[in-house]
Order: C-alpha cells, then sequence, then structure tokens
C-alpha cells in the first residue's frame, strides 16, 4: 500500500510476518526495532502471544546506536541470551531504522553464529512490505538451513503451506484442514507456519504435493517444486471441503483440474487475500451457482493466480474508487473495508481476515470448514 | 515507558543489586521482551485528547500499524490518517513535496477541516534531517485556518531526554497562546485521564474559588486556549516537566510538581507547598486520617498475602511498595523497567531495608518465561504486567493511575486491593479492556 490512506489501518508487515512463520519452530526471534515494530507484532499480529513461552524479542535499538553503527551491543545482547537460551537456531529481522541506515543481517548473523555455534539468519525486513513476503522469506531461509535433501516421497501426502494466523487465525482451521485431508486417506505430513515444529518441516520433502492454501505459501511451495520437485495446487478449503479434495486427488493422479472463473460483467466483488479470494469464488460459483465475480487482493499478488478482471490494489484511494464506481452490488471483504463505501445499498458480507484488522475483528475470523460458514455462503446474493 | 537514566543508571543500578544480590544484571541492557500486558496510551490516544487536531502519520506503513488499531480499539481512527513513504520517497527526497498533496487531499477527504494538523514522523526521521519547520511554515502559508505541528513517534529517542512521551506534551502545550488575562484557574497536565473529581483537592480549591483544567474538559480548540491564562500548572507526570518549563518560559504560568503518590507525607508535602504558592489555607489534616484508617483496615483484611506491583499500574513503584511495607503489607515483588531519579530514595530505602522485596526488570529477556505453576495465584497484583508474569487472578485494574490522586488516591487504592483480594478476574478480559497501544 502507498501514499494516503485515511480510513484503513496500515496492513500487516514483513517482520510481523517473518516472526509469524518461525514462531513455534524453537527458535530465538529479534525484530532490531526500538519497539513500535515488535509492537505491531505482539500486540497486533500474533493471536498466539498470549500465553506463549516463544522467544521473540525486541532489540531496544537506540538512536546514537543507529548513528554510530553500534552492531556489536547487538550482538552481545543476542549471544548473551541465546546461550542462556540454547535455541534450535537465531534469526534476526530488520526493520525500517536498519534498512535506512544499510544494517547488514547476513554479517551480523554470521558473527553470532561464529559465536554461539548456533545456525543463525539474518533477514533485511524493512516494514515496506507485506507479511507473505516475511513469511516466505523466513520460512525458504529456514529451509536452506535444515532441510537439505529430499526424503523419499511418500504417496497419498501433502504439506499444507500457508496455513498463517494472519490469514487464518487460530480458530481451528487448521486442524480442520489436516483432518478434512487425513479423513479422505491423504497423509499430511506438515503444515507451514502453523501448528509445525522443525522436525515436521524436515520431514515435508517427503510429500508427494504442497497444498498452497494462501499467497504467503506460494513463494515457499515454488522454492519446494525448484529445490525438491514437489508440485504444488492453490485452493484454500471451504464450506465441505469437497473442492479442496477434488483439486488434490486430481493434482495425485496427474488430471487437469484448474478451474477458470466467471468474471465476465461481474457486479460481486471479494476483496482480501488471493488464494482465499479466489477459493471463495471457486465454491459460490461452483457450489452455490453464483455469477461473476471479481477479487481485488489487497497484499501481494501472484500474477499466475490472477484471473482477468481482477485487480491488485494499490492503495486506499484506489480502492475508494474500485468500490466506488458503481459496479458491484456485492462486495465481501473485511469489516473495515465497508466504512469505503458510500452506497449503502450495496450488500456487503463480513470476512474479517487478521493481517488487515488484526485484533479488532480477529474473533470473528470464520472457521472455514464448518457448516455456519457453508450456510454464510449460500446465503450471499 | 520512558527511561530517565542512560549508561551511567545501568552502572548505579548493578552497583546497588549486586552489593544486595539481588537481580542485578537484569537492569543491564538486554533485549527486550515485550508481553501481551505491555502497553498504554500511545502517542496517538494522548495527541487526540488535543480538541479539533488531526493526525497524519508520515512514515513506511508498517510504522502506523499498531497506532492505527489501538486507535480504532479507542474510537479515534477517525482523527488519525497515513501518508505511507516508501524507500523511492526516502531516497529522492521526495517525501516533503508528498506531504503537501496529501495535506490537500486529506483535508477535502475528511468531514472536518481540523484546527491543529499533528503531522506525526516516525524513528526514520532522526536520520533523515528534514527541514520540519520550513515544512510547517510553508503548510501554514497555503492553510491559514490550520496550525500544524510536527510531532514524534520515535522509541529510538527513548534512551534521551526527549524520548516521544515527553515532546508530545510539549507540542500539545506549545499550541496555546499568551494572554495578558489571568484568571483564577489551575491546570492539571501530563495525566491522560482527568483525575476523580471526588479527590479532596477539587473541594480544596473551590472553597479558595479556584477552579482545576484538564485537557479533557475541551471540545473546542479556542476554548483549549483558556489553559494558556491560568495561574499555576500542577505536574502530574514527570513526562510533563519539559512542557511546564515551556509554558513558564512562553506563557509565564509557574508550576508545581504533583506526581500522583500514596505516601502520605508527600501528599501532606504538596498540600503544604501548594498553599504556600497560592497563599491559601489548605486543610488536609481529615483527610490525611481517613487514608491512614484506610491504609491500616485494607492490611487488617489483605493480611499477610503477598503483594506484587509493576511500573505500568503506578508511575512511583517503589513509592508505593515503601509506603505499603512501612504500614505492614507484604510487598514481596516489583517490576519496573527503570528506577527514575524521582524514587531513587525509595528504591534504595527497599533496598537496603527489606532485602526480601524481589526486583525484576520487566522487559529483561527471562521475564519471557512465565512462572505460571511457581508464582500462580500467590501474588495480589497491581497491575497486569505483574499479574501476567505470574499468572495471578486477584489483580488490581488500574494503568498509570489513572484517575487517582492525593488521600483520595490512597482511600481508592487501598479499596481496589481490598476488593482485588476478594475475587478473582480473567486477565485477558482485563488486558483486552485495556486497550493497550505500545
Amino acid at each position: 500500500m502507498s501514499k494516503l490512506c485515511i480510513s484503513l489501518p496500515p496492513f500487516a508487515p514483513d517482520y510481523s510476518g517473518a516472526a509469524s512463520a518461525l514462531f513455534e519452530m524453537g527458535g530465538l526471534v529479534v525484530i532490531h526495532d526500538a519497539s513500535g515494530c515488535t509492537g505491531n507484532y505482539t500486540g497486533f499480529d500474533e493471536p498466539r502471544w498470549f500465553g506463549s513461552n516463544s522467544l521473540v524479542f525486541c532489540s531496544g535499538l537506540r538512536h546514537m546506536d543507529s548513528i554510530l553503527g553500534n552492531d556489536d551491543k547487538f550482538v552481545r545482547m543476542i549471544v548473551e541470551a541465546a546461550e542462556e537460551f540454547q535455541p534450535k537456531f537465531i534469526a534476526i529481522l530488520g526493520s525500517p531504522v536498519p534498512m535506512v541506515i544499510g544494517t547488514d543481517f547476513k554479517g551480523i548473523a554470521m558473527e553470532i553464529e561464529a559465536e554461539t555455534g548456533i545456525p543463525t539468519m539474518g533477514i533485511a525486513t524493512n516494514g515496506l512490505n507485506y507479511y507473505g513476503a516475511g513469511i516466505g522469506s523466513a520460512t525458504i531461509e529456514l529451509l536452506k538451513m535444515f532441510v537439505k535433501e529430499k526424503k523419499p516421497t511418500v504417496s497419498n501426502s501433502i504439506n499444507i503451506v500457508g496455513m498463517t494466523p494472519l490469514d487464518f487465525h487460530v480458530n481451528y482451521n487448521k486442524e480442520d484442514f489436516v483432518e478434512l485431508f487425513e479423513n479422505a486417506g491423504i497423509s499430511v505430513r506438515s503444515c507451514y507456519s502453523m501448528g509445525s515444529n522443525l522436525e515436521s518441516i524436515q520431514n515435508s520433502t517427503e510429500s508427494a504435493l504442497n497444498v498452497v492454501v494462501s499467497q504467503a505459501g506460494i513463494g515457499i511451495a515454488e522454492y519446494l517444486k525448484k529445490k525438491f520437485d514437489i508440485p504444488y495446487v492453490a485452493i484454500t478449503p471451504l464450506g465441505d471441503g469437497e473442492l479442496a479434495l477434488n483439486r488434490v486427488k486430481a493434482a495425485f493422479s496427474d488430471q487437469e483440474n484448474t478451474y477458470v472463473p466467471r468474471v465476465e460483467n461481474a457486479d460481486t466483488l471479494i476483496v482480501g487475500e488471493q488464494i482465499i479470494g479466489n477459493s471463495l469464488r471457486e465454491y459460490l460459483q461452483e457450489k452455490c451457482h453464483y455469477g461473476a465475480i471479481e477479487v481485488a487482493t489487497l497484499f501481494d499478488v501472484s500474477e499466475q493466480w490472477q484471473s482477468r478482471g481482477d485487480i491488485a490494489v494499490k492503495d486506499e484511494t484506489h480502492l475508494r474508487q474500485i468500490l466506488n464506481g458503481g459496479k458491484y452490488r456485492t462486495v465481501i471483504g473485511d469489516p473495515m473495508i465497508k466504512q469505503l463505501i458510500r452506497d449503502k445499498k450495496v450488500n456487503f458480507y463480513e470476512f474479517s481476515h487478521v493481517a488487515l484488522s488484526g485484533k479488532l475483528h480477529w474473533n470473528e475470523n470464520k472457521r472455514l470448514l464448518s457448516n455456519e460458514t457453508q450456510e454464510w455462503l449460500e446465503k450471499i446474493n | 515507558m520512558l527511561s530517565y537514566f542512560g549508561t551511567e543508571n545501568d552502572e548505579y543500578l548493578q552497583r546497588r543489586c549486586r552489593s544486595l544480590n539481588c537481580c542485578c544484571e537484569k537492569f543491564d541492557r538486554t533485549i527486550h521482551y515485550v508481553s501481551p500486558s505491555h502497553g498504554g496510551w500511545g502517542v496517538v490516544r494522548i495527541a487526540a485528547l488535543l480538541p479539533e487536531s488531526h493526525q497524519l502519520f508520515v512514515s513506511p506503513f508498517a510504522c502506523g500499524r499498531h497506532g492505527a488499531l489501538g486507535g480504532a480499539l479507542n474510537g479515534i481512527k477517525d482523527r488519525i490518517s497515513y501518508l505511507y513513504i516508501d524507500e523511492s520517497d526516502i531516497v529522492s527526497g521526495n517525501y516533503e513535496n508528498l506531504i503537501f498533496e496529501a495535506v490537500d487531499e486529506l483535508f477535502v477527504s475528511i468531514p472536518k477541516k481540523p484546527k491543529v494538523l499533528l503531522l506525526f514522523v516516525s524513528c526514520l526521521d532522526d536520520l533523515l534531517g528534514t527541514d520540519h519547520v520550513s515544512l510547517n511554515r510553508r503548510l501554514a502559508e497555503k492553510h491559514s485556518d490550520v496550525k500544524f505541528i510536527t510531532c514524534h513517534m520515535n522509541p529510538i529517542k527513548l534512551d534521551t531526554d526527549f524520548p516521544p512521551g515527553i515532546t508530545l506534551q510539549n507540542n500539545i502545550y506549545s499550541l496555546l497562546e499568551k494572554s495578558e488575562e489571568e484568571i483564577d484557574t489551575i491546570n492539571l497536565i501530563g495525566n491522560n485521564v482527568p483525575i476523580s473529581e471526588k479527590c479532596e483537592l477539587f473541594e480544596m480549591l473551590r472553597n479558595s474559588n479556584f477552579a482545576l483544567k484538564h485537557l479533557t474538559d475541551f471540545s473546542t480548540f479556542s476554548e483549549f486556549q483558556s489553559m494558556g491564562k491560568s495561574k499555576l500548572n500542577l505536574v502530574l507526570s514527570p513526562v510533563a516537566n519539559y512542557a511546564a518549563q515551556t509554558m513558564e518560559k512562553k506563557l509565564g504560568i509557574k508550576s508545581l510538581s504533583a506526581y500522583c503518590t500514596y505516601d502520605l507525607e508527600e501528599i501532606e508535602a504538596f498540600y503544604e507547598n501548594l498553599s504556600l504558592i497560592l497563599r491559601i489555607e489548605i486543610k488536609y489534616q481529615d483527610y490525611a486520617r481517613i487514608a491512614e484508617e484506610a491504609i491500616r483496615n485494607a492490611r487488617k483484611e489483605i493480611g499477610e498475602k503477598p503483594i506484587a506491583i509493576d511500573y505500568q499500574a503506578v508511575k512511583k513503584p517503589f513509592t508505593l511498595a515503601r509506603m505499603l511495607l512501612k504500614y505492614g503489607f507484604n510487598v514481596s515483588l516489583i517490576m519496573t523497567d527503570t528506577v527514575k531519579n524521582l524514587e531513587r530514595e525509595a528504591y534504595d530505602d527497599i533496598v537496603n531495608n527489606y532485602p526480601k522485596v524481589e526486583i525484576f526488570n520487566a522487559i529483561h529477556y527471562n521475564m519471557s518465561i512465565r512462572k505460571e505453576k511457581e508464582f500462580a495465584d500467590r501474588y495480589l497484583c497491581i497491575g497486569f504486567d505483574c499479574a501476567y508474569f505470574t499468572s495471578s487472578r486477584k489483580i488490581v485494574n488500574i494503568a498509570d493511575d489513572e484517575g487517582l490522586f492525593g488521600y483520595y488516591g490512597v482511600v481508592e487504592m487501598m479499596r481496589m486491593m481490598v476488593e482485588a483480594n476478594r475475587s478473582e478476574v480473567d486477565l485477558q478480559k482485563m488486558i483486552e479492556g485495556a486497550k493497550l497501544i505500545i
């Protein structure tokens, strides 16, 4: 998002995504910032923070340290904590100030690793990119660090990739997705970004297929495809889960199963995350006999998953123009989007998203594989 | 939270603590733990107290997320907007020109043009050398009906003499114009939540024909200007000291420190000082007796229950602890991120005379490991930061001494302690209810 933003909050940034992706991995994560950036993550972007013992910290960057390039102090503080916790790895994440002063995260990581003997990664997140970029870069760094070789493929097995609390909250969606596939005889080896540990990530190369459930997982799936030759499909399980199961089964049997949505003369718009938006559209059209729908993506966009007419939203002004151009009579999106729509006759259906409204609405996040969501989808008109 | 000490302080604390074998190293600089109970009003909520103002944050988008969502939680988001800058804006220097365009667009987009536009910049700006004086002058030339003032949300300067909490107070009160007229009013500055009118201070001053004014009393910017005509500033928090000094120079308003305390001697000294400055008689003795009785009754009821106090609950945790210890309460744990200059004496007293009191650095990395089994329900907690760490359900729901002052504050604190000791609460709901912003 760029430039003037009057009503919407800034979206979850890359360092929140990176910290979120590493949250359950047993590492020591340090965001190199003064306090506000870490506060974004712990206060508004991490639903698992309350009651957690995860090792995510703030470096407490100060003015003179940034002017003088006092990286030694940063290194000393991390080494001290690492010696006490003995984490499986250390990750240091960037924020806007380190970007401006040109902090050498890779170099600092090498220094810490040399001192502690603990694998250390430096990720130059900078608060100028969205959470998905952070999830992707942190996960790929983790894979580079701990997953060197492909294990023999287990048939009928998958990884769920992009299962992030910033997209799905922590309200049983992860458990439901795993259960959907396991009940259909498909083994879930790993669930990236939530419900995993280092061991399951290491075992994830056994999988025959990656199921990408949010855009944050696309980069990870592309890496796994290139490095370990694991193909992927991109679909979020919804309602009764049938469409997602069919997509996975078709991929196992090498059948063509890509969905071409109806977008001609669309008067319905889904605003939000790309893969979830695409999946909502597919479900509405395939299971609810809905007409043409367009998807407007607020966060990062993977071009190969865009359909004709789909929109990559540039900023709030752009979104206002889209919503108020008179084209759409139905809009599905986070509750905070509603305030941008001037025409009160537009049907608005709330579908909250953590990376937009954070803790404001995360308790309203839908349990996607449920009768309740199925009924909600059927009522959309 | 503000740090009043630099390296010298760290050395001082280490020396003090080492000699007494109490968690010495914990006040040294470490990576910080940010607990789910950490936070307060944040700059957005404090700035929103200024009537008829709008906030425009000029920063990378990420810097604004906690303020925007915190603002939405607190019902003030409609007074906060953002101009996101990216790497190319920073490098090209286009940043300042963008502000002109954005201000024009903002003013036609929001329902009412503000009287004051608070241009907030983040940590990044401290490294860029933006000429804010020139920028604001040019903006004022274009929009003569609006006052423009640069504010800083720059925690990167927390260890300096001018952290964001202090500069923001100064920015707000620097908008007051000098007036030849002086009226018999007294300003309360530095506290976000007004003192309860049940406090004896209101009645005492009313008896001498003085009225109290607070930023929250005004719904318009012109009404707010009446604070510039007051006779005296009562400075309720150290964060407003600098603003008070500026007001004395610019407006000729004298000030008196009036930090919230629960120490009866300190309250008495404050009323004696106030009496001298205003040249009025203040009869506080009856209130003092009531407060002391409340302390003794609370002690009787609470008995030997261990008490924990944290730095987010009260501005002077060591002073509160010392008072409670003197009256026989079993204060066992104090959590803070620093020892302020104004608390050195109380801190020394506790370290020297009450060696069993544990002192934890609330932001030390070790605090991420909660002592759920070890501490569960052991403590009566004053503040939710210590309640979170100790997994307590007996909690005094107080942040930053809100609403409390004088003998009334003591009585109210005792009432809340007794009530908290009798009941159990859901800490997570309590924290959610506090709508904290970092």
